[in-house]
């Protein structure tokens, strides 16, 4: 099964990447029947998971370490949310390239991404994370350079950089660590704490390694350089970058180093966790304030990534269960309304070629839907309700107070209003902006004119999704419930 | 077939449509072709709240347990009470907004946040858990925003600007309010909170934040400085509903969140009730200098709500006297929300005057009825609310509100002259305004909404009223509740025969918005000073030092010195 998943993305890709650059109808049939068909195939194994069905899978590969993968519930968190973010980020790359040069090139790696995603999210082990993590890093590079300018290749070269070097840390804390223990396989509450005493100060050392590694591509401050320069890229590689892959795999390596290897209780113990806290809450404001002060709409949220994604950090590192729900959920919820906020933002890039901030005057009476879907993602991101964010925020602060951390509601809550700081003043210009234009002409200053259905449609249904994850968390179907069982499961509880 | 049309699921449809039929109507807006029709219904969408608020008794509480975090509507009294002043302004002001805005090319956009705004408001009174509650109380304060800033002028801008400002400070607050509460409560429903058995320091910070965070809407002095600038900026219908009823949301959340009738707290009990009558007094004064009848109005309703705010700290003081308190505030809001809509509405009819002098004679006597009314001259809902205001004091007189009791008949002194003042502003709008007569939908639901200020309260709620109605019209009551009507009216009256103190009020001595004035200006000087030193560590503070610049100096500085 976890086989199959992998296929339904990288057979796609290899196919595409045969295919010459005109036979386009064949390639959108194969990237989205590929898509689709990941869908389906996640939702049975999602189904098998629920009801505790055993889903692995081993490949030979170093001696004695096999490549191993498991399906336990937060791998399919993560895969489903990428399954089914991947489907729109393609139904919308396919509408954003229309035309554009390279296009085999693009689609070929973009689905290899998507497989490699899968492959981060279904490891059963450390090494087999560590292969796929690096894929996606190469896999990557060619579409944050796909523009061939030299902003695009300085902004790609310096990803690489980043993140290879964020590998390498990894690669050695790794080794380290199977050298101590002899063991790399994740295991709910984790594997170390039967280690004698006297190797504390190792596994110390090699936490700290873990995470400077997995903090390069979860953009932790100061690890974030290579984010916002990357915003160069395609609207739909941004969402890749933001929702679907690559920071996520940044940020689930994270939880899982906590969750499956170190074990949430067991770091606490060993004093790991508060200094991860401090880090998460210094990200959280320091990006805020950088997005604050950008006027480039792709930079503002590239930097609100850099925020928000540390609120995942941050619920993993309180400590309790209440905290780890709220930053698991918020890996699925902080997906849906960033792509939809990058979505947009490369729908007004295509349509009216704005790109910042100061030209959005009166953007939302000539293209409602677009804007309507960025106006509930960006309320979503502030964190009122209904929309996702607020679940997330909500279970964050109920977890900081389990554990007395009173600091870390106003660090929220500082975070909420900087938030608001930078994302209603764009709401503000783009539906009241040139009011005063606006009179003169009625409503017709020009003509309405949104982007096209391909670009349109995924943004709106990721924006109905950011909405209704947060209106109906209670009902069964939503990622809080799911959230919720694998903290359960996590937590032993 | 009978499982469909079961008791609990027509209740369930009952509580959706609440809060559904004014976000239903919002959504078709955006549709072109639906527009015209939805426009014509935007009142009508009241009326499942109105229905709820009358027969209220017979509709049982309803569950949803996937929505948010697990939603629960019902309405018990309180809320009914709310609902009701609440849903008849809404649909009041819709039928009025149809008329005034007739020729507003933009009044679908209008319409549009109205309905959102109006689906929050009536929403949050029914909403019985913490998250559907703050999530309704976000959806009005936000869609008010297109409301404050609908006109597009200067004005109506640095209004939008610290309106959203407050608004969102308030947010915060009381985010951190209900998250110490549940958290400490292990639950997010309000009637399951037990108050008394929560740790003293919690119940202290959740009562502390929730006072903050909800004052912010009630406008509690120090927390009031949107207010006279928002409700004038906003178009008249717009106006009506923000002072009437928007302003109202902050007290049922009080009475939601603070632990009133569980907890004695004497001491927070009595800064609120101080609070309160500071706002009472000071806003009078502050309005007493406006030349916008508006304005003026705007500080009636911030010195209108510092005395619920007393009837709140007493409850919070002591549980005993929370009973009363509690009827105090009803009857208040009751009161005030329908009194001060009609002012509001008045005001638009009197700028586009009718032309007859007959009607125009009716126009001005319709005004004075709800404007008698809040200064609470006799046999108006005002004299009752107040007598029930009067009646929460008398069991615990002797405890430490003496004071209050002795000063609350001089808040009506207050009040008359502020009226006075309004009248003579309203009355004196001249005549050869260019144009446009009100139209006579307008017109009517002004009347309407006259006479339902005037009527309403005698006889709804049954239940609360009774006991007032009879003491409320004995001749010894009458006389209470004339002399500080009485006395305020003469001072006014000294005030306009004697050229050289009139000349004191011809125009503001402060600018609307008061506190803000000094604020801004402080908060400016500290920047620059904060700023030199910071700035090279972060550019952020460099940005806020300009913004508070331009704010203070383009905003304030420009309407202080003009």
């Amino acid at each position: 099964m976890p086989l199959l998943v992998m296929l339904s993305s990288l057979v796609p890709a290899l196919l595409i990447f045969l295919l010459r650059e005109e036979q386009h109808r064949l390639r959108t049939v194969l990237n989205l029947g590929g898509a689709l068909l990941k869908v389906a195939i996640v939702s049975y194994m999602l189904w098998g998971v629920f009801n505790e069905r055993v889903f692995e899978l081993r490949i030979a590969f170093l001696p004695g370490l096999p490549l191993t993968f498991e399906a336990d519930a937060l791998s399919m968190l993560f895969i489903t949310l990428s399954a089914v973010l991947w489907l729109f980020t393609t139904i919308y790359a396919v509408g954003y390239l229309e035309g554009a040069p390279h296009r085999s090139r693009f689609f070929g790696f973009f689905s290899l991404c998507v497989s490699s995603t899968v492959g981060i999210a279904l490891a059963g082990d450390l090494v087999t994370f560590l292969v796929f993590y690096e894929l996606l890093t190469l896999a990557t590079y060619p579409l944050v350079a796909h523009r061939g300018t030299a902003a695009a290749l300085d902004a790609a070269g310096r990803y690489l950089a980043y993140t290879l070097g964020g590998g390498g840390v990894l690669l050695v804390a790794t080794a380290w660590l199977y050298q101590i223990s002899g063991e790399v396989a994740f295991r709910e509450r984790g594997f170390l704490s039967s280690l004698p005493e006297d190797q504390y100060g190792a596994i110390t050392t090699i936490f700290a390694l873990l995470i400077l590694g997995f903090g390069v591509k979860a953009a932790i401050v100061p690890l974030h350089g290579w984010l916002p320069r990357a915003m160069v890229a395609p609207a739909p590689v941004s969402a890749l970058l933001h929702a679907v892959a690559v920071v996520k795999a940044g940020v689930f390596g994270i939880v899982r180093v906590v969750a499956d290897v170190y074990g949430i209780e067991f770091s606490s113990r060993l004093g790991l966790l508060w200094p991860l806290v401090a880090v998460a809450c210094f990200t959280i404001i320091y990006g805020s304030l950088r997005a604050l002060v950008q006027d480039d709409l792709k930079r503002r949220l590239a930097f609100s990534t850099v925020s928000q994604v540390s609120y995942v950090v941050l619920g993993i590192a309180i400590g309790t269960p209440m905290a780890a729900l709220g930053g698991i959920v918020h890996l699925v919820h902080q997906g849906v309304m960033k792509i939809t906020l990058f979505f947009c933002a490369g729908n007004l890039a295509e349509t009216e070629g704005i790109h910042r901030i100061s030209e959005m005057h009166g953007v939302g009476r000539r293209m409602p839907w677009t804007m309507s879907a960025f106006t509930v993602a960006a309320f979503g991101m502030i964190g009122v309700p209904p929309v996702a964010g607020f679940i997330s925020k909500w279970y964050l602060s109920l977890g900081a107070l389990d554990d007395r951390l009173w600091w870390v509601i106003a660090i929220l809550l500082s975070s909420s209003m900087l938030n608001a700081a930078y994302f209603l003043p764009i709401l503000h210009v783009a539906w009241f902006g040139g009011a005063a234009s606006a009179k003169a002409v009625g409503d017709g200053g020009r003509p309405i004119r949104d982007a096209r259905p391909m670009l349109v449609v995924p943004a709106l249904v990721t924006a109905l999704l950011s909405l209704l994850f947060g209106l109906l968390a209670g009902a069964a179907w939503s990622p809080l419930q799911w959230a919720h069982l694998i903290v359960l499961r996590e937590f032993g509880l | 077939m009978i499982g469909f049309l079961s008791p609990s699921m027509l209740a369930d449809a009952l509580w959706l449509a609440v809060v559904g039929s004014p976000l239903l109507a919002a959504g078709l807006l955006a549709v072109p072709a639906c527009r015209r029709v939805v426009t014509r219904l935007v009142p009508l969408t009241a009326s499942p709240a109105i229905v709820v608020a009358l027969w209220g008794d017979w509709v049982p509480p309803g569950s949803f347990d996937s929505v948010l975090l697990g939603a629960r509507f019902g309405a018990d009294p309180a809320a009914r009470v709310f609902l009701l002043f609440t849903g008849v302004l809404w649909l009041l002001s819709g039928a009025y907004a149809l008329g005034y805005l007739r020729d507003d090319s933009r009044r679908a956009k209008f319409f549009a946040f109205f309905l959102l705004a109006m689906g929050g408001n009536l929403g949050l009174i029914v909403a019985q858990d913490m998250a559907s509650f703050y999530a309704l109380f976000a959806l009005m304060t936000f869609s008010s925003y297109g409301l404050v800033l609908h006109s597009g002028t200067d004005e109506a801008r640095r209004a939008s600007v610290v309106y959203i400002v407050m608004a969102i400070v308030g947010e915060a607050a009381l985010f951190a309010a209900m998250v110490v509460l549940a958290s400490a409560a292990d639950t997010i429903v309000f009637s399951q909170v037990s108050f008394a058995m929560l740790p003293p320091a919690t119940r202290q910070l959740a009562t502390m934040l929730a006072l903050i965070g909800l004052g912010v809407k009630v406008g509690v002095f120090g927390l009031h400085m949107w207010l006279p600038l928002a409700h004038p900026a906003a178009p008249t219908p717009a106006s009506a509903v923000l002072s009437g009823a928007m302003i109202k949301a902050g007290v049922i959340g009080w009475m939601r969140f603070l632990p009133v009738g569980e907890v004695d707290f004497p001491g927070v009990g009595a800064l609120l009730a101080g609070l309160g009558l500071l706002s009472a007094f000071v806003a009078v004064l502050f309005g007493l200098t406006q030349d916008n009848p508006k304005t003026v109005l705007a500080y009636s309703s911030v010195s209108q709500m510092g005395l619920v705010t007393v009837a709140v700290g007493l409850g919070m003081a002591s549980r005993v006297a929370w009973p009363a308190a509690e009827v105090a505030v009803l009857l208040y809001v009751l009161h005030h929300g329908l009194a001060k809509s009609a002012l509001f509405l008045g005001v638009g009819i009197a700028d586009a005057p009718p032309r007859s002098a007959v009607w125009r004679g009716l126009m001005r006597a319709g005004l004075v009825i709800p404007a008698a009314a809040l200064a609470g001259l006799p046999w108006t809902s005002g004299a009752l609310a107040k007598a029930a205001l009067k009646g929460a004091f008398e069991p615990v007189s002797a405890s430490g509100f003496e004071a209050v009791v002795a000063l609350l008949p001089w808040t009506a002194v207050g009040t008359s002259a502020l009226m006075v003042r309004f009248l003579s502003l309203v009355w004196s709008s001249r005549d050869d305004h260019h144009g446009a007569v009100a139209s006579a939908g307008m017109a009517v639901n002004w009347g309407v909404s006259v006479l339902l200020s005037a009527v309403v309260i005698w006889f709804w709620p049954a239940w609360l009223v009774a006991p007032f109605r009879a003491k409320t019209l004995a001749a010894g009551p009458v006389w209470m509740a004339a002399w500080p009507a009485l006395v305020g009216i003469s001072l006014a009256a000294v005030v306009g025969a004697s050229p050289m103190l009139r000349g004191l009020f011809q125009r503001p001595l402060v600018p609307a918005g008061d506190l803000l004035y000094v604020l801004l200006r402080v908060a400016s000087a500290a920047a620059s000073a904060v700023a030199g030193p910071v700035s090279g560590l972060c550019r952020a503070a460099e940005r806020a030092r300009t913004i508070w610049g331009e704010v203070a100096g383009k905003w304030y500085f420009a309407a202080g010195g003009k």
